[in-house]
């Protein structure tokens, strides 16, 4: 026995208890001796995380009101046999188990003669209670959120999902302070390498506290310098299953009211939760309204920059005296024009994300008068600079990604800086860069512009939606032996339906 | 806990797994060397329509692409059934397809500052040929090798949409007459044109000599397609332009960056201006990564170790700095390619004979 190990002896383990959660100090750590059959006993907890009336009543009333003990070996057996009225409860010797589930909120039983402490489930802490989602809104579609407590969102998802395929598995990640992971996969669908790889990842964490799972996806993302994220964060359970479904892994993390999912490509950035929900015309037109965004964010304010400065040639003499005289009477040149109103819209958009909420007021005053109205009047930037700019940000508000939103604006940027440079080359060159980066980007070694390139069989599904009756197949990172979503025809009704 | 009827069927899955995934390596190359394909006709047609080597490229196309997809073929099946491809003679070949490599590689960046120079006129020929390779620099690295063929079949829908936006654009300008002067010069031109873009389109071609991932029959045919959708594209483009030129325009001795944005300049429309501009110097940066990182791979299978990109960026940007090499290069540029092709072809079948032979004894 070493000194990590609970033995028999009492006071050696309250001993060992007291000093590792120090117990003088700690003045919501509660060690409550009391006496069972005459031998002693003590419980030990965290004051207001359990739930004191069920350690009262399962616990310290079962304890006190036992009459007769066993021999010490089968004391255990007895106590979690017949003594606690826990629905889970577990006997285990090691001190730093004990040590973790105490923290956890869970109650841990030492008594003299019995090896090791009995460890109860009574987490009691205050929690918040499922609301809608913040920041993933849909007109259609179920409105619950996840919430910060891991256990009510793997519920959360085995409500959706009621099926015995659906694993939840227990990890823990972090050294010093370690916290609860869940991976969920549908077994069977999810290939195996990849929920594999997944745990090799996380147990190959060496952080001492992962505060986030946003963090958490970045030690476990493929490619941590590339601008794009590879992994996807929800805060959708409805989501969160259509995830599961394509055969992609769900990690859901204590405290965090979100959850993260890998793999996944650039074209799950771009499906916004509600698409299916809708009828195919529907979700085929706004899918499309939202590419013509993101290229629009992307490249109209280069474009803009490069006709104006290097090619004037390319416009028409209309287009260019109009042009040109909204820019006659601004002092500064174009380019830095340009920067300077899209790192302005870019520092708004910062600023309203923190502001508080009874602020918001004046924040629009200042984005909208001050800098909408004011500039033009007094001349320091043209009018139609700042209707591409508003394009351009409109664009990027069609993108339901916030990390793929921050991405296309740096990427914007850079595409203004190098059309500043050398107009339509310098664009192109950025956008050969760009995308030949991108395209040997991987999550979990899936490519991540698949199904388009490199060409992999697929639903109808990616840029356009077409009906749901023809999206017969998985995900591409779906189990290749588990590809087929429904045999026969969907609408097995329709006699006429072609399919 | 295994899943219901995996057992059986997982070992068969596994190989049909990987069976697509080699399909998909396969279709990708494929659509890389179609993009070369097209590039070097489109860079062709920018030499034989202005009458630099002859007369218009549809017109050599369709008289002298069966040919060389003959040669192509036989070099191909050689190549693929005997396996001699890891001896001397293979890896000679593998240097002679390497030179016409090197040839695509020093046309497309003189192609590409070309254009630069056209619509940048101030710029300095040796700072763009420099940013241009450094550009390209990234798409060459071993680790990201997949990324290359990745993004030309990415690029291929807004390629097509791209063309047919800017051609759609200029059509109504056209008139079918510009067609027949050039068709009305004898013999000896057309075929001199024709002898200039059959090598053209031989030495794109041999790519396709390099090591392809293996693959079945269906995947193969799926291939081929996409390099006769890359002839296709390449012979349209090389009517419309002719189409929309009138006759005059083809006897200016313009530079090769005029001469390639020549259609779009005659009726210029912002968008249909903006988006060929950027379409060709797209298509030259893919066809300059591609036909490097090809040979570099080519090298460094004869050399039996990975090769830098110092010794191509020694080489390739010759033509670029300097016109007179650049013309030289045009004008021997059909001769050295035939050389190479021919070569490639030769050494492969003695190779297989000799390998035959030693069978047999």
């Amino acid at each position: 026995m070493n000194d990590k190990t609970l033995g028999k002896s009492y006071e050696k383990n309250k001993s060992l208890i007291e000093n590792a959660v120090q117990a003088q100090k700690n003045e919501d750590m509660k060690i409550r001796p009391f006496r069972m059959a005459g031998k002693q006993a003590a419980y030990v907890f965290i004051d207001g995380m359990v739930d004191l009336t069920r350690v009262q009543l399962f616990v310290m009333d079962p304890c006190m009101d036992v009459k007769e003990l066993p021999p010490d070996e089968e004391l255990s057996d007895f106590i979690t046999g017949q003594v606690l009225r826990l629905a889970s409860v577990e006997v285990t010797t090691s001190l730093d188990n004990v040590l973790m589930r105490i923290c956890q909120g869970d109650g841990a039983l030492i008594v003299d003669g019995m090896e090791g402490a009995v460890i109860g489930e009574v987490k009691g802490y205050s929690r918040r209670s499922i609301g809608q989602p913040v920041n993933e809104t849909v007109i259609m579609g179920p409105h619950e959120g996840f919430c910060e407590t891991m256990r009510d969102n793997v519920v959360l998802i085995r409500r959706l999902m009621r099926t015995p395929k659906l694993i939840s598995e227990a990890v823990t990640v972090g050294d010093q302070t370690p916290m609860r992971v869940s991976l969920m996969y549908l077994n069977g669908v999810a290939p195996r390498e990849t929920v594999d790889e997944i745990r090799r990842r996380i147990q190959g964490c060496r952080v001492d506290y992962v505060s986030s799972i946003g963090m958490l996806g970045q030690l476990l993302e493929d490619n941590p310098y590339a601008l794009v994220p590879q992994t996807l964060i929800t805060e959708r359970p409805d989501r969160a299953v259509s995830f599961l479904l394509e055969g992609q892994v769900v990690i859901l993390m204590e405290n965090a009211p979100l959850a993260l999912v890998m793999p996944v490509g650039l074209l799950h950035h771009y499906h916004a939760p509600d698409d299916t929900s809708m009828r195919w015309q529907y979700g085929t037109f706004l899918r499309l309204l939202r590419m013509a965004g993101m290229l629009i964010a992307l490249f109209l304010p280069a474009v803009y920059v490069a006709l104006t400065v290097f090619h004037p040639e390319g416009m028409s003499l209309s287009l260019l005296t109009s042009v040109l005289e909204s820019q006659s009477k601004v002092p500064l040149s174009l380019f830095p024009s340009m920067l300077l109103m899209l790192l302005a819209f870019s520092l708004i958009n910062e600023a309203g994300a923190r502001v508080p909420g009874a602020m918001g007021a004046s924040l629009s005053i200042v984005g909208g008068i001050i800098l909408g109205q004011a500039v033009v009047v007094a001349d320091l930037f043209s009018p139609l600079l700042i209707v591409v700019v508003a394009i351009s940000g409109l664009g990027i508000y069609a993108v339901p990604s916030y990390p793929l939103t921050l991405a296309l604006r740096i990427a914007q940027l850079m595409l203004v800086v190098l059309a500043g440079l050398a107009g339509y080359a310098g664009i192109v060159m950025g956008t050969f860069l760009l995308l030949t980066r991108l395209c040997s980007l991987t999550s979990l070694h899936f490519p991540y512009f698949s199904p388009l390139a490199p060409g992999r069989p697929a639903n109808p599904d990616a840029i356009i939606r077409m009906p749901v009756w023809r999206q017969r197949l998985r995900g591409y990172t779906a189990n290749a032996f588990r590809m087929n979503r429904a045999v026969g025809p969907m609408r097995a009704w329709d006699k006429e339906d072609k399919q | 806990m295994i899943f219901h009827g995996q057992t059986r069927t997982a070992v068969h899955s596994r190989q049909a797994a990987l069976g697509q995934r080699q399909g998909e390596s396969l279709q990708n190359h494929f659509t890389l060397s179609a993009m070369l394909l097209y590039a070097q006709l489109v860079i062709g047609c920018g030499f034989v329509l202005y009458q630099q080597v002859g007369t218009p490229g549809y017109m050599s196309i369709l008289l002298l692409f069966l040919p060389m997809t003959g040669l192509y073929f036989i070099s191909c099946r050689l190549a693929e059934k005997t396996g001699i491809r890891e001896g001397l003679m293979g890896k000679t070949a593998d240097v002679l397809l390497f030179v016409c490599l090197l040839m695509d590689a020093q046309l497309s960046l003189y192609a590409f500052t070309a254009i630069v120079r056209e619509i940048l006129p101030d710029y300095n020929t040796a700072l763009i040929t420099l940013v241009t390779l450094i550009c390209v620099l990234p798409s060459l690295h071993r680790q990201h090798s997949h990324a290359l063929p990745s993004f030309a079949r990415l690029l291929r829908y807004p390629m097509v949409v791209g063309l047919g936006i800017s051609m759609l654009g200029s059509m109504r300008y056209g008139r079918l007459d510009h067609l027949f002067p050039l068709l009305g010069r004898g013999a000896e031109s057309v075929l001199s044109g024709a002898f200039w873009m059959s090598t053209s389109l031989s030495a794109a071609l041999t790519p396709l000599l390099i090591r392809t991932p293996p693959s079945g029959k269906l995947q193969r045919r799926q291939g081929y397609r996409s390099l006769s959708i890359g002839l296709l594209l390449g012979a349209a483009t090389a009517l419309v332009a002719a189409y929309l030129m009138p006759y005059h325009f083809l006897t200016l001795p313009d530079a090769l960056g005029t001469r390639l944005l020549m259609p779009i300049k005659v009726h210029p429309a912002l968008i249909s201006w903006s988006v060929t501009v950027c379409l060709m110097m797209l298509l030259m940066l893919v066809s300059l990564s591609a036909s490097l990182s090809r040979g570099l791979h080519l090298l460094s299978h004869v050399t039996g170790r990975p090769v830098g990109t110092g010794l191509a960026f020694l080489l390739v940007p010759l033509p670029a700095l300097s016109t007179d090499i650049a013309r030289q290069i045009v004008l021997n540029l059909p001769m050295i390619r035939l050389v190479c092709i021919l070569g490639t072809v030769l050494l492969l079948g003695m190779g297989c004979l000799a390998k035959k032979g030693r069978a047999k004894k």
